[in-house]
C-alpha cells in the first residue's frame, strides 16, 4: 500500500480536538468574547449554579415535608400522640426551609492593576503590575524587578541592573524615574483598561462531595444538568458547560487556578481545591487540595476565579444590574454584592415562600426530531417498541402506543434498537399524525405574578405595576410558560426598560435578536395610551416591561444563551400576555387622567373663587369672610375629598 | 327696555349676586340666565320694522370649566357697574376694562386680558337686567360727526352746530336726553353718509346749507351713539332720514343697522332704529341713470359674495325691491364706492346726484 498519497499527508494534520480546546478557540460561543462580557458571564455562570444548587436543598426538604404531612394526615385521627410529634417535626422542617433559602454573596475585587510604562515619545517601554497580595513586578526594557509591598502610592527600588522611583499623581498615573547604566529617563505609567479581577461567588447550598468538585468545575459538558434526550427539567443551566468555561477563561487569561471550597454538612470539613483544566484532554488538573478552616458556612460552596476583564460599575450590562435583575426573578433569594470599591449592596428577599419544584418530564412525542428519536431507540433499555413508547415518552398509554404501531405497521414486540432508519422515519410520521395529549405542565416553575409585582415595587418604586402568569403552553412538544409585568411611572427613569428572563436568569445581551424584543415591538402600544414612534418598537416613557419565559428546554438562538428563538407560538403567548398587562396599564392611565382632569377642574374653580368671593361680597354687601365660608362649604359639598386634599 | 331709576338698577344688580350666593349656600351650581345675542335668537318684527330679541337664554355656570372664568368676569363687571351707578360717575367701556384688569392673586393669570373680553359681558349685563348701557353710566368713545342748521345743548353748553367749520360736531358717547337736548333746528331732513371722507366733501360744499338738512356720518359701521341720536332726530324732530352708502353688501348692511337695528344689539333696536329710513344709494339703477364709468367698478371677491348671500337670507331684506337689488348686484359682480362719484366731477354728489335722488324720490 502506498503511504505517500496526498490523503496520507493530510491525515497527519487531522486529529480530534478536545472540547476544552475547541472552546478555547471559540470563546464567543460561551459569552467570553469581550472583557466586559467575560466578567459578567463568569458571575452569571457561578450565580446560576449557586441558585440551582441552593434550590436543591429546598426541594429535598419540601419532599420530606410533604411525606411527613401525608403521614400526619393518615395518623391524626388514629394516633394523636404520634401525629403531634410528626406535626412538630413538620414545623421544624418548615423553619429549616426558610433557613436554607438561597443566600448568595458575590464579590468582585481587583486582583491586580497593570500600568503601561511609556516614554516621552509615547513608546511602550515596560509594564508595572501591582497585585493585591503584594506580589508586584516592574519590567522596563527586559529588566525586571519584583517587590513585595501593599498599598503602593510611591516606591523606590534598585538592583544591580536598574534603579527606579515612582510616585502616583492625582490622575492615578505613576511618574517614574528610571536609571540604568548611566541612562536616566522619565516615564509615565498609565493604567490599562483590562484589569485582573477575582470573581468570588458563595452560596449556602448543599455543598459538593469533594471527589466531584474537580469534575464539576473543570470538565466541560459534565454535570447533573445535562439534559436527557427529548425530555428534561427546568433549570438555569442546560448543558453543563458554564462554570467550567469560566474556569477555563480565567486560566487562559491569567494562568491562575480556580479556587473552590465546599462543605456538605457541619460535621464535615470544608475542602478546598486549586484547579486547572487540562485543555487537551478535558480533564481537571488538581494544583492543590486541603482543608479551608476559614470557610464559616455549615454547608455551601464558594468559587473564586481570577480573570482578565473590564468591570462596569453601572449600566445595562453591568454585574450590578445583572444581580439586581436576578434578585427580581428569584424573590426568595438574598443576594449580597461587594463591588471592587468595597461597596456592599444587599438585594433582600421579598418573600420567604420557597419556589415550586420543577419536575423532570419525559420527552413529548410531538416535536421530537428524527435524530433524537433514532438515538433514543438505539440507547433505550426497554426491550419492546410497546414499552419504549409507553415508558420513554410522556402522554402515550398502551392503547395509544398500539394505535401508533399499528399505523406504522410495526410489531409491538420488536426491539427498539433494531429499527431501521426508514422505520424510524415512518414511526415519527405516524406519531405526528396521532392525536396525543399535551405534555404535562407541572414541570414548570414560574416566578409567579404576585412575587414579580412585589419585587418590581421594591426595586423601582413605580406608580403602577401589573403582572400576569399565563397558563403553560407547548412549542415543539416542550412545555413553556410566559410571565409578563409592566411597571409605570414613579421611581422609573424616562428611558424604557426591557427586562428579559429565561428560566429566572436575566438575559443581558443580544436584545435585538430576541423573540421577547420582537413581541414587545409588535404590540401597538399607542392603543394602550403609550407613545410609540411609528407604532413599532418599544413604547416610550417611564416604563419597565418584564418578560419571563420558563421551559424545560428554553429555545435559545445560540449557546451563549442570550436570546430566545422566535417560535410563532412563543411570540403569540408573549404578545397575549403583554396585551393583557397593557390593558391593565391603560385602565390605570385612563383613570389617572380622569382624576387629573377632575383636579384641574377643581383648581380652576378654586382659582377664580377668590375674585368671585370679593366681587360677590361687594355686590351683595355681605361680609367677605362670610362669603368665603359659603364658597368653601360649597366646594367641599360638591367635590368632597378631591377639593379638601387637592 | 325701560328706563329705570339708579336705585332700581342697583337693586337688579344686587339681586344677581344674592341669587348666586343662595345657589352656593345650597351647594348648587350657580347659573346666570343670559338672553342670547345671536342670529338664532333674533327676529324681524314686521309691525315695528325692527330687529328684536327672542326669548332663548344661555346658562352660564360657575362650576363648568369652559364658563367658570366668564362667570367670574360677569360678576366682577356687575359689581363695578353697581359701584359706577352708586357713585354717579361715568366711564368709557375701555376705562371699565382697566379698572377690572389685574392679576389673580397667587396665579399667573389676569382677570381680563383684553377689552374684547369685557365688552360682550357688558352687553350680557344689559340684557340680563334689561337696562341699556347708556343708563349704566358706561359709554363707548364714539366717532360720529354731525353738521347742520341746529343748536344743541350738550351738558348745559349751547352749541350751534352750523358753526363748527370743517370738523363738525363730534357726537358724544352718551346722547340721552339728560345729556343732549335739541334746541333750534330748521333742517328738513337728515342725510346719513357711510364714510367720513364723503361727509367732509359734502360739508366743504356746504351741502347741508344749500339743501337745509343735517349731515351725519357714523364713519363706517355706526356705534350706538350715532344710531341713538339719529333715532332721536327722527322721532323728536320728525325729520325724514336718508342713507347714502357704498354699493356693496357691507354698505347695504350699514343702512339696515340704522334702519332696523343689528343682530348683536337687537335689544337696542327700539332705542335706535329708524324704520322709516330710506336708502338713497348707491344702488344698481344709479349705475345706468348716472352713467357711472367702467373705471369706477371694483370686482366683488369671495367675502363679498358670502356676505351678499347672508344678506339675502335676512328677514328684513325680504322685500321685493331689496331682493331685486341684491340679485342684480350679484349678477353685476362689481362694487362701487360712494367716493367714486368724484370721477364725475368734484361737486357731482352735492350738486347733481343727491338733490336729484331726493327730488325724484329715487330710494328704496
Amino acid at each position: 500500500m502506498n503511504k505517500d498519497t496526498i490523503a496520507h499527508e493530510l491525515a497527519k494534520a487531522q486529529k480530534s480536538i478536545s472540547v476544552a480546546e475547541f472552546f478555547e478557540k471559540n470563546r464567543h460561543l460561551l459569552g467570553f468574547d469581550s472583557p466586559i462580557k467575560a466578567i459578567l458571564t463568569c458571575v452569571k455562570e457561578a450565580v446560576d449554579n449557586s441558585l440551582d444548587a441552593s434550590e436543591e436543598i429546598i426541594f429535598e426538604l419540601k419532599r420530606r415535608a410533604f411525606k411527613l404531612y401525608k403521614e400526619y394526615q393518615s395518623l391524626k385521627d388514629k394516633n394523636i400522640e404520634k401525629a403531634k410529634k410528626i406535626k412538630e417535626k413538620l414545623n421544624d422542617l418548615k423553619k429549616e426551609i426558610v433557613h436554607v433559602l438561597p443566600d448568595i454573596e458575590v464579590k468582585v475585587s481587583e486582583a491586580q492593576e497593570e500600568f503601561r510604562i511609556i516614554d516621552k515619545s509615547n513608546t511602550r517601554r515596560g509594564t508595572l503590575v501591582l497585585r493585591k497580595n503584594g506580589n508586584n513586578t516592574i519590567r522596563i526594557d527586559d529588566k525586571e524587578l519584583k517587590f513585595e509591598r501593599q498599598r503602593v502610592s510611591s516606591f523606590k527600588l534598585k538592583n544591580i541592573e536598574m534603579e527606579v522611583s515612582a510616585v502616583k499623581n492625582n490622575k492615578g498615573e505613576y511618574v517614574i524615574e528610571y536609571s540604568s547604566e548611566n541612562i536616566k529617563e522619565k516615564f509615565i505609567g498609565k493604567k490599562t483598561s483590562t484589569t485582573r479581577y477575582v470573581v468570588s461567588v458563595q452560596d449556602n447550598g448543599p455543598g459538593i462531595v469533594p471527589e466531584q468538585i474537580p469534575k464539576i468545575f473543570c470538565k466541560l459538558l459534565y454535570g447533573s444538568k445535562f439534559q436527557s434526550l427529548g425530555g428534561g427539567k427546568q433549570s438555569r443551566g442546560q448543558q453543563g458547560i458554564g462554570i467550567s468555561a469560566a474556569v477555563l477563561y480565567g486560566q487562559l487569561t491569567t494562568g491562575m487556578p480556580a479556587y473552590v471550597v465546599s462543605r456538605i454538612s457541619p460535621k464535615d470539613p470544608a475542602v478546598y481545591y486549586k484547579l486547572l483544566i487540562d485543555t487537551l484532554n478535558n480533564n481537571p488538573e488538581i494544583v492543590e487540595k486541603g482543608f479551608d478552616d476559614n470557610f464559616s458556612l455549615e454547608h455551601g460552596t464558594r468559587v473564586e476565579i481570577e480573570l482578565e476583564g473590564n468591570y462596569l460599575s453601572s449600566g445595562d450590562k453591568s454585574i450590578f444590574e445583572f444581580l439586581r435583575l436576578t434578585s427580581i426573578a428569584n424573590p426568595y433569594a438574598k443576594i449580597t454584592f461587594i463591588d471592587p470599591f468595597g461597596k456592599k449592596t444587599i438585594f433582600q428577599r421579598t418573600t420567604e415562600k420557597p419556589p415550586k419544584e420543577p419536575l423532570r418530564v419525559k420527552a413529548h412525542p410531538h416535536g421530537i426530531e428524527i435524530g433524537t428519536l433514532q438515538r433514543m431507540a438505539k440507547t433505550t433499555d426497554k426491550r419492546s417498541l410497546l414499552s419504549f413508547l409507553t415508558q420513554d415518552f410522556s402522554r402515550i398509554g398502551a392503547s395509544k402506543a398500539k394505535e401508533i404501531l399499528k399505523k406504522s405497521k410495526l410489531d409491538p414486540r420488536m426491539k427498539p434498537s433494531e429499527l431501521t432508519r426508514n422505520q424510524v422515519e415512518n414511526l415519527l410520521k405516524k406519531i405526528q399524525n396521532t392525536n396525543i395529549m399535551k405534555p404535562p405542565t407541572d414541570c414548570l416553575s414560574p416566578i409567579e405574578h404576585e412575587a414579580i409585582i412585589k419585587e418590581l415595587k421594591a426595586e423601582f418604586e413605580p406608580e403602577f405595576v401589573t403582572a400576569i402568569t399565563r397558563e403553560p403552553s407547548v412549542y415543539r412538544g416542550m412545555p413553556f410558560q410566559i410571565e409578563v409585568a409592566i411597571a409605570y411611572g414613579g421611581g422609573l427613569k424616562e428611558e424604557t426598560r426591557l427586562i428579559r428572563f429565561a428560566n429566572k436568569v436575566p438575559l443581558m445581551y443580544e436584545r435585538g435578536a430576541c423573540a421577547i424584543t420582537k413581541a414587545v415591538s409588535d404590540v401597538d402600544w399607542r392603543r394602550y395610551g403609550l407613545s410609540q414612534s411609528g407604532g413599532k418598537g418599544l413604547p416610550q416613557g417611564k416604563i419597565a416591561i418584564l418578560v419571563h419565559i420558563c421551559s424545560v428546554w428554553v429555545p435559545f438562538t445560540s449557546e451563549s444563551k442570550a436570546a430566545i428563538a422566535s417560535y410563532p407560538i412563543i411570540l403569540k403567548e408573549i404578545k397575549l400576555a403583554l396585551q393583557e398587562c397593557a390593558r391593565q396599564l391603560n385602565n390605570y392611565l385612563r383613570k389617572r387622567h380622569r382624576e387629573q382632569r377632575k383636579k384641574q377642574r377643581i383648581n380652576i374653580f378654586v382659582k377664580y373663587s377668590t375674585e368671585l368671593v370679593s366681587a360677590l361680597s361687594r355686590l351683595t354687601g355681605k361680609n367677605e369672610e362670610e362669603v368665603e365660608v359659603i364658597m368653601k362649604d360649597c366646594l367641599t359639598k360638591r367635590y368632597g375629598d378631591d377639593y379638601v386634599n387637592r | 327696555m325701560i328706563m329705570l331709576t339708579d336705585k332700581e338698577i342697583v337693586e337688579r344688580l344686587v339681586k344677581i349676586g344674592i341669587k348666586v350666593l343662595d345657589d352656593l349656600k345650597k351647594g348648587e351650581n350657580p347659573a346666570l340666565n343670559i338672553p342670547l345675542r345671536s342670529l338664532r335668537n333674533v327676529y324681524y318684527d314686521e309691525n315695528t320694522g325692527l330687529i328684536k330679541l327672542k326669548d332663548s337664554f344661555q346658562e352660564r355656570y360657575y362650576f363648568n370649566i369652559g364658563q367658570s372664568k366668564k362667570f367670574m368676569q360677569t360678576i366682577l363687571i356687575a359689581d363695578r357697574i353697581k359701584w359706577l351707578v352708586e357713585q354717579n360717575k361715568t366711564l368709557s367701556i375701555r376705562q371699565l376694562f382697566y379698572t377690572l384688569k389685574h392679576t389673580i392673586p397667587g396665579f399667573k393669570e389676569n382677570t381680563f386680558d383684553s377689552q374684547d373680553e369685557s365688552d360682550p359681558i357688558i352687553e350680557d349685563i344689559e340684557v340680563l337686567i334689561n337696562v341699556l348701557r347708556e343708563n349704566l353710566n358706561l359709554f363707548a368713545s364714539s366717532k360720529g360727526v354731525l353738521a347742520g342748521p341746529m343748536t344743541i345743548i350738550d351738558s348745559g353748553d349751547e352749541i350751534d352746530i352750523s358753526k363748527l367749520g370743517s370738523a363738525g360736531y363730534g357726537v358724544p358717547g352718551i346722547v340721552e336726553p339728560d345729556v343732549i337736548k335739541f334746541k333750534d333746528c330748521s333742517a328738513d331732513y337728515v342725510l346719513v353718509v357711510e364714510k367720513d371722507a364723503v361727509w367732509a366733501r359734502l360739508n366743504e360744499d356746504k351741502y347741508w346749507k344749500k339743501n337745509n338738512c343735517l349731515l351725519l356720518t357714523g364713519k363706517g359701521q355706526p356705534s350706538r351713539a350715532e344710531r341713538r341720536i339719529l333715532r332721536r332726530l327722527h322721532n323728536e324732530l320728525k325729520l325724514p332720514v336718508y342713507v347714502f352708502t357704498d354699493m356693496d353688501p357691507w354698505g347695504y348692511y350699514i343702512y339696515s343697522v340704522y334702519k332696523q337695528g343689528s343682530i348683536n344689539l337687537a335689544y337696542f333696536s327700539e332705542k335706535s332704529g329708524v324704520p322709516n329710513a330710506k336708502f338713497l344709494g348707491f344702488k344698481m339703477s344709479d349705475v345706468k341713470n348716472f352713467e357711472m364709468p367702467q373705471d369706477s367698478f371694483i370686482k366683488m371677491g369671495d367675502q363679498d359674495y358670502k356676505r351678499l348671500k347672508e344678506l339675502s337670507s335676512y328677514a328684513w331684506f325680504q322685500t321685493k325691491e331689496w331682493q331685486k337689488e341684491l340679485k342684480e348686484l350679484k349678477k353685476f359682480g362689481n362694487k362701487i364706492e360712494q367716493d367714486a362719484l368724484v370721477m364725475k366731477g368734484i361737486e357731482f354728489a352735492a350738486k347733481e346726484y343727491l338733490p336729484k335722488k331726493i327730488e325724484n324720490k329715487d330710494w328704496i
